[in-house]
């Protein structure tokens, strides 16, 4: 299958993928569309088949790509269309189809032998040539181990940076202890909650003292990101305090008050 | 190509082979480009290290940082490249840059102006609509175009909004540096050259971070480049499909900067302005034009909030010390090694000016001989001659824009923003001065790209105290935002809603714009600065219309490494000592506050009642 047929199919195959979320192929097909397809299939449009360089094709094909996307985005602003992953594909899609007819039209016109954009076939061939030419040997030791060892020792980096990472994020354990009043009057209430980003379950008690001698506890135990919220309604305002205990301790570990109206 | 070099010419190479590739005894690219990548790893293991506290962490930070830069620089000035090999060493050095600055935050983005624009695109993305209010960076409301491409990948590939912040500044800052690559080849430059440019631009002082940064200039910047590519490349023949190719690949690359960034479109129509002064081709003028209407169009019509945000740190160059909550001084043995490097660049630069002079001269006095000194000569500069000419006078740009650095307490910043530009045209002198002299002269030049690399690594970002990762430190920029903070400010979109006019520290207004939507305030230090709740703390908030308290007690704990807390802070530089807890734990006693969240570090303080 030729490019000038593959473009336009991949487009509308990845516009399809993003719009009914097949999970990874929704990744692949929104990376396409975003970096790879419109501007593939504009560099075949506005070059001609000898104009740009291996590298200048590198550069300029996910350049018109994102710029497909955000000129693409002001234009369906301006279009009353709200901008979503749909609208972003299928406008990235209809792109790389119109670019791929034009480019297509003109090579039939000119006699042009242009086939989507100028230049893939071209590099492949001189990849495929380069790796006849050389021994087997050469070009593993060369190119393929190192990329290979390259991107394993990338891989290393990111997986030890993410390890690192998320194992200070678990270290550093929350506990927020909250309330706000949500109503007013004779419907005074406040709302308490409390949440938790520990590692380990953990057994608490709640007081919550008010105006007037009011008192009310409780004993939530909350597992790992866990939240307990309760909504308390006062017979009388003024101030409110609700004080969180960690199991058997005296000292409040976190506290709030909040002045009722 | 048409054109033949870039001058001056590049001395010629004794060791050329016969495949016209490398010389026989340099490190072959694949070898050179795993080492590389070995020191990536490295400095991941030192960023693991820091995290923990480990003492040993700088130690495999430097080594890494040296094998992620000097195997590149070494083999790119050992001998000619082919096209394939010097982009292939450029892009591992600037994928394993970018490594680097991911590995230092893998899990979510913690640079402050990137969460600015982290918050930009998920209100894309969440409202479907452009130019919505931004209270964490309004100017960037007017300038959509970073938040676009984000908000493009994040819907249509399904990933998360940070998975996808870092898959576009990572392919964009590529394209940056790729875009420099082609441009010095498309006006003539050797592979080796252009490869040299590339690594000389990689020790700038923003090369790691702000240029890679989830920012809106690291969206901008590719397209900069592109439009004097695309401007180089109108000129070459090749058949009118092609011509047309290229000015439209210019008129979208304007676009596509105008749209980005404010300051790097003023940069653009500017530097377009000027060549088309030293050039005076009638494609020059044409781009120029064609740059002056957008970008004005855009500003008048759309921006026009901007210009007056982008005065503003014209007029703190003159104004007060206030704080802006930039990374502060640096200490003198980081400024002695930056101004090392800094002197290297004015010799090669000299040395470059002499050479030109030089030639100019040579040209006038056979150009004389040839048609008699009576002969008119031509108005204008034409060809590679006018690109080369277009370099020296950025790279003098260069150094003009360090001199900002003495002036106000805004110069400092204004000169290294600066600087991501006139580095560019600076990089290309480098490196043809360096390519152009003997043998001597490479090593004296890997000398002093190795001297401003690591200067780069010093004063750059982020700052030499938080090199490395590490635990929570008070008004620490990246070093504050953990997940106390982060759990905090969450709350307060979840249970207060977005837009809240909050008062708060450094790193609490960060925390509280972005990941909680709301509207923070700045000049609010006195409200935290004495142990008293007093009258005159309650007019000011009321004056600034402030309905939330943002106190975190860690203030207490620990000296502010910039010796600022607050924005418009106005003892910055004397914030010597951390603050007094009693400063912190007053608004308890405070009459009329309530304290509505309590994480044991961070509170969070309602003044007055509920409407």
């Amino acid at each position: 299958m030729t490019t000038k047929i593959l473009i336009p199919l991949s487009a509308v195959v990845a516009a399809i993928l993003v719009w009914t979320h097949v999970p990874v192929a929704e990744a692949i097909a929104g990376l396409a569309l975003a970096f790879v397809l419109p501007g593939y299939a504009l560099v075949g449009v506005l070059f001609a088949r000898r104009a740009l360089g291996a590298v200048e094709r590198l550069v300029l094909v996910p350049a018109l790509s994102l710029a497909v996307a955000v000129l693409g985005g002001l234009l369906l602003y301006v279009s009353g269309i709200r901008l979503s992953g749909v609208s972003f594909a299928l406008f990235a899609a209809g792109v790389t189809v119109v670019a791929a007819a034009v480019g297509e039209f003109r090579a039939r016109r000119t006699g042009e032998a242009v086939e989507g954009a100028p230049g893939l076939r071209e590099a492949v061939s001189r990849v495929r040539a380069d790796w006849r030419s050389a021994s087997w040997r050469t070009r593993t030791w060369r190119w393929v181990a190192p990329a290979l060892v390259s991107i394993v020792l990338l891989g290393a980096a990111g997986w030890i940076s993410l390890g690192s990472a998320h194992t200070q994020e678990r270290a550093s354990g929350v506990t927020q202890l909250s309330m706000l009043q949500t109503g007013t009057g004779l419907d005074r209430q406040v709302s308490l909650d409390l949440s938790t980003r520990n590692a380990d379950p953990e057994q608490y008690r709640i007081v919550v003292r008010g105006s007037a001698d009011f008192q009310a506890s409780f004993a939530p135990r909350l597992g790992a990101d866990a939240t307990w919220s309760r909504d308390i309604a006062l017979p009388i305002g003024g101030r409110v305090t609700a004080d969180l205990y960690r199991g058997a301790e005296v000292t409040p570990y976190r506290s709030v008050f909040v002045d009722v109206t | 190509m048409t054109a033949t070099i870039v001058a001056p010419p590049e001395a010629p190479d004794a060791h050329r082979t016969r495949r016209g590739g490398s010389r026989r005894n340099a490190l072959p690219v694949g070898a050179v480009v795993m080492l590389s990548t070995l020191g990536v790893l490295c400095v991941a293991i030192g960023y693991a290290a820091g995290r923990t506290g480990a003492a040993y962490g700088m130690v495999w930070y430097w080594i890494g940082q040296a094998l992620v830069f000097l195997p590149i620089m070494i083999r790119v000035l050992s001998g000619p490249l082919t096209q394939t090999r010097a982009f292939a060493l450029v892009a591992a050095l600037t994928i394993n840059g970018y490594a680097l600055k991911w590995t230092y935050s893998p899990d979510q983005l913690r640079f402050s102006d990137e969460l600015q624009h982290w918050t930009a695109t998920g209100t894309v993305m969440r409202t479907g609509s452009l130019f919505q209010p931004n209270d964490a960076l309004p100017a960037a409301v007017h300038f959509p175009g970073l938040a676009e491409m984000g908000a493009a990948v994040s819907t249509m590939t399904g990933l998360s909004l940070t998975a996808s912040a870092f898959i576009v500044a990572g392919i964009l800052h590529l394209m940056c540096v790729a875009a420099i690559f082609v441009l010095i080849r498309a006006c003539g430059g050797s592979p080796r050259l252009a490869a040299l440019t590339c690594v000389v631009y990689a020790t700038g002082l923003h090369f790691l971070f702000f240029d890679s940064m989830y920012v809106y200039q690291t969206a901008a910047l590719p397209f900069l480049v592109l439009t004097f590519w695309a401007l180089r490349r109108w000129g070459t023949p090749h058949g009118p499909i092609a011509w047309s190719g290229f000015a439209v690949a210019g008129l979208v690359s304007i676009l596509m900067v105008t749209i980005s960034h404010h300051v790097t479109s003023l940069v653009m129509l500017a530097a377009l302005v000027g060549f088309a002064a030293i050039e005076r081709s009638r494609r020059s003028v044409i781009a120029a034009a064609v740059a002056f209407a957008v970008v004005a169009i855009w500003i008048g019509a759309v921006a026009p909030e901007v210009i007056s945000y982008l005065a503003q740190p014209f007029t703190g160059m003159f104004g007060s010390k206030a704080g802006n909550g930039s990374a502060g001084g640096s200490p003198v043995w980081i400024l002695l090694v930056q101004a090392v490097g800094i002197i290297g660049l004015v010799i090669v630069f000299l040395a470059a000016l002499r050479r030109e002079v030089r030639r100019r001269r040579r040209v006038a006095e056979a150009a004389d001989d040839a048609t008699g000194t009576d002969a008119p000569r031509p108005a204008g500069v034409t060809g590679v001659d006018a690109w080369w000419l277009a370099a020296l006078g950025g790279g003098l740009l260069f150094f003009l824009g360090g001199g900002l650095r003495l002036i106000g307490s805004s110069g400092p910043e204004l000169a290294a923003r600066a600087a991501t530009f006139t580095y560019i045209p600076l990089a290309v002198v480098v490196a043809a001065v360096i390519l152009s002299g003997p043998r001597r002269r490479l090593v004296a030049g890997g000398v002093l790209l190795a001297v401003l690399a690591v200067g780069a690594r010093l004063g750059g970002w982020p700052p030499s105290w938080e090199l490395l990762p590490g635990r929570y430190l008070a008004a620490g920029a990246e070093r504050s935002i953990d997940p106390q903070g982060i759990a905090a400010a969450s709350w307060t979109e979840r249970y207060l809603g977005p837009g809240n006019r909050i008062a708060a520290d450094l790193s609490g207004w960060t925390l509280t714009s972005s990941y909680g939507r709301q509207n923070p305030v700045g000049d609010v230090a006195q409200l935290y600065d004495s142990p008293r709740w007093t009258d005159a703390d309650a007019e000011l908030a009321d004056r600034l219309g402030i309905t939330y308290l943002w106190v975190d007690k860690r203030l207490a704990t620990s000296t502010p490494p910039t010796a600022t807390l607050f924005y418009g802070d106005p003892r910055t530089g004397e914030r010597t000592s951390p603050m007094p807890l009693a400063n912190l734990t007053k608004f308890d006693d405070a009459p009329g506050i309530s304290k509505v969240y309590d994480d044991g570090a961070i509170v969070i303080y309602r003044l007055g009642a509920p409407e």
